[in-house]
């Protein structure tokens, strides 16, 4: 009697090929979809409501970032500037932007809030104080905020269709964070950052 | 290459290795653990501008400073306040829950009946709050027609505020009743010293954080959980040396410098044994003992006499500490410039007993701490200071004949030391007793009601704060609220009101908070007529003088921004004289008992109970209090803290008994039987099991949860000590 076992041990170079090609197949097939596919997939894209030209507010019009991005009296931040700031300047159309009409046309006239997706905005359970930071610390907008003072159009809002984070939070690489510091804002970062610079922290420091 | 099942497999098995060293399932699975944080009925903080306000935690007595920090008026987060005459700047977990804990599972709305048994776990059904009301004004007003008041009982578990003014006026307004408390051991400690040093129109306290060298007897001093702030001082590099005198390892004495193991219970005779070597080597100076009126043999036997026949060699055969060590530690006391002895025994597991306070505090008389910094000190009382109507007179729920009321209503605050449901129900007696708890939360003492109706929880309301007993400087605080109570919820005073209306009481002219807010200012504003002391102002850290202060409303403001008011001790017995003995030397049979190697029956293993059963708790936790959710993963996730329904046994003590570690045991005493699992323990000392009293943190404090009342075991509510009861310990088949 022949067993099974002996005629599987039996063969041949090309079914020994054929095996360790399939592996290989299977193995680059599950590298693309971890390392390729799921980034297309897990992220959903949005655009912003308007555009906005961080370069020409700052270069030309001469503005500092706290200068929109303000501390409230109390220290705590203001975050992004209010209609009432935007309209500070734009009662009416000072150039031929078809943003900077709508911006009038859409919001200024009408009153209504503009809708920013803030992809640098913090899940709810986080508090984060920017008094500490930018005042006591007087770390740098750009550490944590990137080049985003030097762009001259807003990236894409890009969120996480599970968590429905900002992408700005984990990073750019979908193993998370990205080739500068600023790329990414995840809890590492923060205690990473507090270890580096010998600051105590603690759970409730952060979360609410 | 061919396709076949085989190269399909592999093709299969390569993949799940690439996807595997891709990011793909380790994302996903995190990505997948926030959605569940985010699903839209979890409880979001809000967005929006934040503000501070300073109060001060009132989950326990302790009173520990605290700023909340808010969003909008929601707070969302609580923290300690730098250099708070009482935390010094430090706050436990459950002090840091404070925010969310009006949140708790336990958190009632509506009234709740019992519709359990009272020795079953309790279940609950809701009921119209204004029908609940309505059927305990019927029962008082019954009560009081067939002039029966004093069957009635009001138990204030944190005698000494605002509220507990009003739970008096609640009684006269009602024509009568009783007005009960449940002292704790701190309390019961301070309550000792005028035995041996006669009345005093001040009350002690204990500067522990200043004394050069601290012997605790058992006192939980780092075990803290609730509690934990004012324990601070004696942290850190000016921390006092701490020599612990106690049977098992707790946190308190792995963190002292020096621990004396000694056998359950005989803590009283190693105090006695210190004293015995600080008058045979000559260490208490001539004009200490000069004052000791009752040093030598006179009508009754001499201190001297009593305390010789506790000999380093007789010591230590009754507690288990060597001779050497006995011998070093009184020296290393008289030694120093400020020695300091304490008890007050633990918050699960009961006071020290009269005799070992009194033990204790006569090692401080002969070793002159008494008076000055890092002392016993002497303070005033808040009660002298406020003068407010003290009628009817508080007294101790203990010394009330079992089957004494009908009815029992329970304040809730949260007490600082278990409470035995056992010993609230024996105090009723009748067909229609009813035990009535006026909680926010269906835990604590509120286990044990028929009826629980519902009041604003801690940072609801603005609770004072006064010092707690054995403090060592006179303080008082306003907790102000830090949230706005959920609708419908009554303040504890509007509460008492609408009970007195219902039972056909006089009415009052103002509504029960306005007259608690009243009742505030009027202690803030006899604080100021005194024009001693000092107020902390939190938002800056500054301390002002009260003389420094133009008027009343000025301290009223900074009362009502979280701001502390204290006292420097006033008194001292350095020059008093003094009996060891007690006034009439009632202390002798017991200490002669004790000398002849009578240990308390309780402490001694008896036949058929061979172990010594020790119930032990933590600060506020073991009073039932319900457990913040915010630091409720310490106790899941760390197994930090010994849960209840967890026996804790030396590893050969489970060894001795064919145990092992997680095994189903049945722990038995004379008075019950229990189902725990055995925790293999090298910190408890051979022959102890040691079981933790509350509710299981683990289930949130929730009562119904499963958690069985280790003091059913251990007689706490048939005698005021119940620390060490004997106990068995044997396997029960899992099932």
């Amino acid at each position: 009697m022949t067993s099974t076992h002996e005629t599987t041990g039996d063969r041949s170079p090309r079914r020994r090929l054929g095996g360790r090609l399939a592996v290989a197949a299977g193995l680059a097939a599950g590298l693309a979809v971890g390392w390729l596919l799921l980034p297309r997939l897990l992220y959903g894209r949005e655009a912003q409501p308007l555009d906005f030209n961080h370069v020409l507010h700052t270069d030309d019009a001469g503005l500092a970032c706290q200068d929109c991005h303000r501390l409230r009296d109390d220290g705590s931040f203001a975050g992004l500037p209010d209609l009432a700031g935007c309209a500070d300047c734009h009662t009416e159309t000072q150039g031929d932007s078809p943003d900077e009409q709508r911006l009038v046309d859409d919001y200024v006239s009408t009153g209504r809030p503009i809708p920013w997706l803030v992809s640098s905005r913090q899940p709810q359970n986080v508090y984060f104080s920017h008094a500490a930071h930018v005042k006591l610390a007087a770390i740098a907008c750009s550490r944590c905020h990137g080049d985003i003072g030097a762009s001259t159009s807003l990236p894409v809002y890009e969120y996480n269709r599970i968590s429905t984070y900002s992408r700005r939070i984990w990073g750019p690489r979908i193993a998370g964070g990205g080739p500068r510091e600023s790329d990414s804002m995840k809890m590492s970062d923060c205690t990473d950052c507090h270890a580096r610079r010998g600051v105590a922290d603690h759970c409730l420091m952060c979360h609410k | 290459m061919t396709q076949t099942r085989r190269n399909f497999l592999k093709f299969c098995g390569g993949a799940t290795v690439g996807m595997i060293a891709s990011p793909l399932p380790w994302k996903l699975l995190d990505d997948a653990a926030i959605w569940t944080q985010n699903w839209s009925w979890i409880a979001r903080p809000p967005r929006g501008p934040q503000g501070w306000r300073y109060s001060a935690c009132t989950l326990c007595p302790a009173g520990c400073g605290l700023k909340a920090r808010l969003i909008g008026d929601l707070p969302v987060s609580a923290w300690a306040v730098p250099g708070h005459p009482v935390s010094g700047g430090c706050v436990c977990p459950a002090g840091l829950g404070l925010a969310q804990i009006r949140f708790h599972p336990a958190r009632i709305r509506r009234a709740q009946r019992r519709v359990t048994a009272p020795d079953r776990a309790p279940a609950w059904r809701p009921e119209d709050t204004d029908l609940a009301i309505a059927d305990v004004g019927h029962r008082l007003r019954r009560l009081r027609d067939a002039g029966a008041l004093d069957r009635v009982g009001i138990l204030d578990l944190r005698p000494g505020r605002a509220l507990s003014t009003l739970q008096r006026e609640f009684l006269a307004r009602l024509g009568g009743g009783r007005y009960l408390t449940l002292p704790d051991g701190r309390e019961l400690a301070a309550a000792t010293l005028p035995e041996l040093v006669g009345p005093q129109d001040t009350v002690p306290g204990a500067d522990l954080a200043r004394a050069d060298v601290v012997i605790s007897f058992g006192a939980a001093l780092h075990d803290g959980w609730r509690g934990g702030g004012p324990a601070a001082g004696l942290r850190g590099d000016h921390a006092p040396e701490l020599i612990q005198v106690e049977s098992n390892t707790s946190v308190t004495a792995t963190l002292a410098d020096r621990w004396l193991p000694v056998r359950p219970g005989s803590e009283v005779v190693l105090a006695l044994g210190l004293a015995h070597v600080l008058l045979a080597d000559d260490l208490v100076p001539a004009s200490t003992l000069a004052r000791i009126g009752d040093l030598e043999a006179g009508p009754h036997p001499g201190y001297r006499d009593l305390v010789r026949r506790f000999s380093p060699r007789d010591t230590a055969a009754a507690t288990g500490c060597e001779p050497r060590d006995l011998v070093a530690t009184a020296h290393r006391l008289a030694s120093a410039r400020r020695a300091l002895a304490v008890g007050g025994g633990d918050p699960g597991g009961g006071p020290l007993g009269r005799e070992e306070e009194a033990a204790i505090w006569g090692l401080n008389l002969l070793l002159g701490a008494v008076g000055g910094r890092g002392a016993a000190v002497l303070r005033h009382d808040l009660g002298g200071i406020f003068a407010e109507p003290d009628a009817p007179s508080a007294r101790s729920l203990r010394d009330l004949p079992d089957g004494s009321l009908e009815l029992l209503i329970v304040d809730g605050a949260a007490p600082g030391a278990a409470i035995p449901a056992d010993l609230l129900r024996r105090k009723l007696a009748g067909p229609d007793r009813m035990l009535v708890a006026l909680s926010p939360f269906a835990s604590g003492a509120a286990t044990a009601a028929d009826l629980v109706l519902p009041v604003q929880a801690p940072g609801e309301w603005s609770d004072d704060v006064p010092a707690r007993a054995l403090a060592p400087r006179t303080t008082y605080m306003v907790a102000p609220a830090i949230a706005a109570a959920p609708a419908g919820i009554a303040h504890p005073a509007d509460l008492l009101d609408r009970l007195a209306a219902a039972a056909g009481g006089t009415r009052a002219d103002l509504p029960g908070s306005r007259r608690h807010a009243d009742l505030l200012r009027r202690r803030a504003g006899a604080l100021h007529a005194r024009g001693r002391g000092e107020v902390f102002d939190p938002a800056d850290g500054s301390t002002l003088p009260v003389a420094n202060l133009p008027t009343a409303d000025h301290l009223v403001r900074l009362l009502d921004r979280g701001g502390c008011w204290s006292e420097d001790p006033t008194g001292s017995l350095a020059s008093r004289p003094v009996r060891l003995l007690g006034a009439d030397g009632s202390l002798a049979p017991r200490f002669r008992e004790l000398a002849d190697g009578r240990l308390p029956a309780t402490t001694a293993p008896t036949d058929g109970f061979p172990l010594v059963l020790m119930a032990r708790g933590r600060q506020g936790l073991a009073g039932g209090g319900p457990v913040p959710p915010v630091v409720n993963k310490l106790y899941r996730e760390a197994h930090l803290h010994a849960g209840c329904g967890r026996a804790h046994v030396n590893p050969a003590t489970a060894a001795a008994c064919g145990l092992r570690d997680g095994a189903a045991a049945a722990l038995a005493t004379p008075r019950g039987r229990l189902q725990v699992t055995v925790v293999c323990d090298e910190a408890v000392m051979p022959g102890v099991v040691q079981v933790a009293v509350g509710p299981s943190p683990a289930d949130l404090g929730d009562p119904a949860a499963g958690a069985s009342d280790i003091l059913m075991l251990t007689a706490a509510a048939e005698r005021p000590i119940w620390r060490v009861e004997p106990a068995a310990l044997e396997e029960v088949p899992r099932g």
